[in-house]
């Protein structure tokens, strides 16, 4: 009999799902940095809404000081209505907590996104800036750069890679649109983009890489020391698209999702959390110049 | 790549030399184009100066003529509320609406092959061919094509809109490595096989070319 009633409690003890806060597998290190990833979000619809509301959650537990947007930040008109109805209202939690948005332009997305303030882009097609905090035990620092994927030329390749050589920065976070690296069946890997961009990214010490335009979740495994994250299911869904590339390190195809993460020191953490909240990726990125032992750790 | 983008600098600086001197010759090419020769496949209209590179004769027109465009979007942008930095999006789709109109109304009798001659037209092909031929070129041509359905609502007009409801494809590096290169506010982009030029601030159709890749 007590091992009936011990049985049943250890179920139930399962059967009750953990807090989000219980689920929270960052590390939330003092002094750290922590920002939202978040892409293909800007539909307006009822699924945006519903992954703005999971995101808002997990703010109230975990908040990050700013939220980079990998395109298609708004789909179809772009009127002031869809600005608010697109963007302002469903992260509103986030914007009154003083989160800034840095976006960059998907192929959905209006050149002239860049004059709204709401997305910080100061004007610009492709821009950079600095994480407002250092990080701790970092010197340099952890710097973005938002590409225009969909537009490369070489005035652009050339600023990014003036903009790296200069940024002396210890992590270099390029984030853009069009994934260099993808399994999906609807679009794949953009290979002439990555013929430009991914040299550049190997010379100057570029660990880890955001993009979107798949409407799902991946995790690519490391290509040439890099991580790719692919995460342009924020709103839209393309239900199993991630194909057999053999690249796949996690994917996932079957929900809506956003990504949280955090630099701290020589590590980059990362949860991704699909839209009923569950944990469905998570893991950490060494920086490689210290992985490889050309650096001393900090 | 390394190879291609040294054969565009070689014709844009032969371009170069020529603008200086050849202004005229670049003028006079640019009289109105007959339509029904404009649909003859895009044969060319005149034989090129002996002695001059042809190519890069007609980059000297066509920036010329790019030149032309953007001395008149300059001056109507100033009529236009200006485009900065706002918290308020209804001001940049205002100013990109002033400016559409404007434009418009300076080139009711704009008509495609203003910017994109017969000449020109011919060239693109030829610069953007080897970009898209064989297997090697299959990437960039599915990249280019990739989206057909979502812009069956783009019309292929000039002074047209482009609309909301469209994605606008990305132009792979390498194609646009092969072309000229525009100022800020203009842009190549594609509608399946044809390549538009687009005014991005007032989000307008300026020119088109009809099946500019094979």
């Amino acid at each position: 009999m007590r091992r009936v009633i011990a049985t049943v409690v250890l179920l139930l003890a399962f059967a009750v799902p953990a807090s989000l806060e219980e689920r929270l597998l960052l590390p939330k290190k003092d002094g750290s940095v922590r920002f939202l990833v978040i892409g293909d979000s800007g539909t307006g619809g009822r699924e945006q809404l519903e992954v703005a509301k999971r995101i808002a959650e997990v703010y109230k537990i975990y908040p990050f000081e700013f939220a980079i947007m990998v395109g298609d930040n708004l789909y179809g008109s772009e009127s002031a209505g869809d600005f608010r109805r697109k963007f302002e209202d469903p992260y509103k939690p986030l914007l009154d907590g003083g989160v800034k948005f840095y976006a960059a332009l998907g192929n959905h997305d209006d050149p002239t996104q860049r004059y709204y303030k709401g997305f910080n882009m100061n004007g610009e097609k492709y821009y950079t800036f600095k994480a407002p905090k250092p990080g701790i035990g970092l010197r340099g620092g952890v710097r973005f750069f938002a590409l225009d994927s969909n537009y490369m030329n070489q005035e652009q390749l050339l600023w990014l890679e003036k903009e790296l050589k200069a940024s002396g920065s210890d992590w270099k976070i390029p984030f853009f649109h069009h994934p260099l690296y993808s399994s999906g069946e609807k679009h794949g890997s953009d290979t002439a983009l990555r013929e430009q961009l991914e040299p550049l990214f190997v010379k100057y010490g570029v660990d880890v890489v955001f993009a979107g335009h798949e409407h799902f979740y991946e995790r690519i495994k490391p290509q040439k020391g890099i991580t790719y994250f692919v995460n342009g299911s924020s709103a839209k869904l393309r239900k199993g698209n991630i194909g057999t590339s053999g690249m796949t390190a996690k994917g996932f195809d079957t929900g809506y999702a956003f990504m949280i993460v955090e630099v701290a020191g020589d590590e980059l953490y990362f949860q991704t959390i699909e839209m009923g909240g569950k944990t469905i990726d998570s893991g950490m990125v060494k920086r490689r110049e210290v992985a490889q032992g050309t650096e001393k750790p900090k | 790549m390394q190879a291609r983008l040294s054969h565009l600098v070689v014709l844009l600086s032969s371009s170069v030399l020529l603008f200086g001197c050849s202004r005229d010759g670049a003028q006079a090419s640019r009289a109105p184009e007959p339509a029904a020769a404009a649909q003859k496949a895009d044969k060319p209209q005149s034989a090129p100066d002996k002695g001059v590179n042809p190519d890069a004769q007609l980059l000297v027109d066509f920036k010329t003529r790019i030149d032309d465009y953007m001395a008149l979007h300059d001056k109507l942008k100033k009529e236009a509320p200006p485009l900065k930095e706002t918290k308020d999006p209804a001001k940049i789709k205002a100013s990109q609406d002033v400016l559409a109109m404007k434009i418009r109304e300076a080139r009711k009798t704009a008509k495609q092959g203003d910017i994109f001659t017969p000449e020109i037209r011919q060239l693109f092909r030829r610069l953007m061919y080897p970009e898209v031929k064989g297997p090697e070129g299959a990437e960039t041509k599915a990249a280019i094509t990739e989206e057909k359905r979502e812009l069956k609502d783009v019309q292929l007009k000039v002074n047209a809109d482009y609309p909301d409801s469209a994605p606008l494809m990305t132009v792979p590096p390498n194609i646009l490595a092969a072309l000229p290169k525009l100022p800020e506010d203009l842009e190549y982009r594609f509608v399946m096989h044809h390549m538009i030029l687009l005014d991005t601030h007032a989000n307008l159709i300026v020119d088109f070319i009809l099946n500019a890749i094979r």
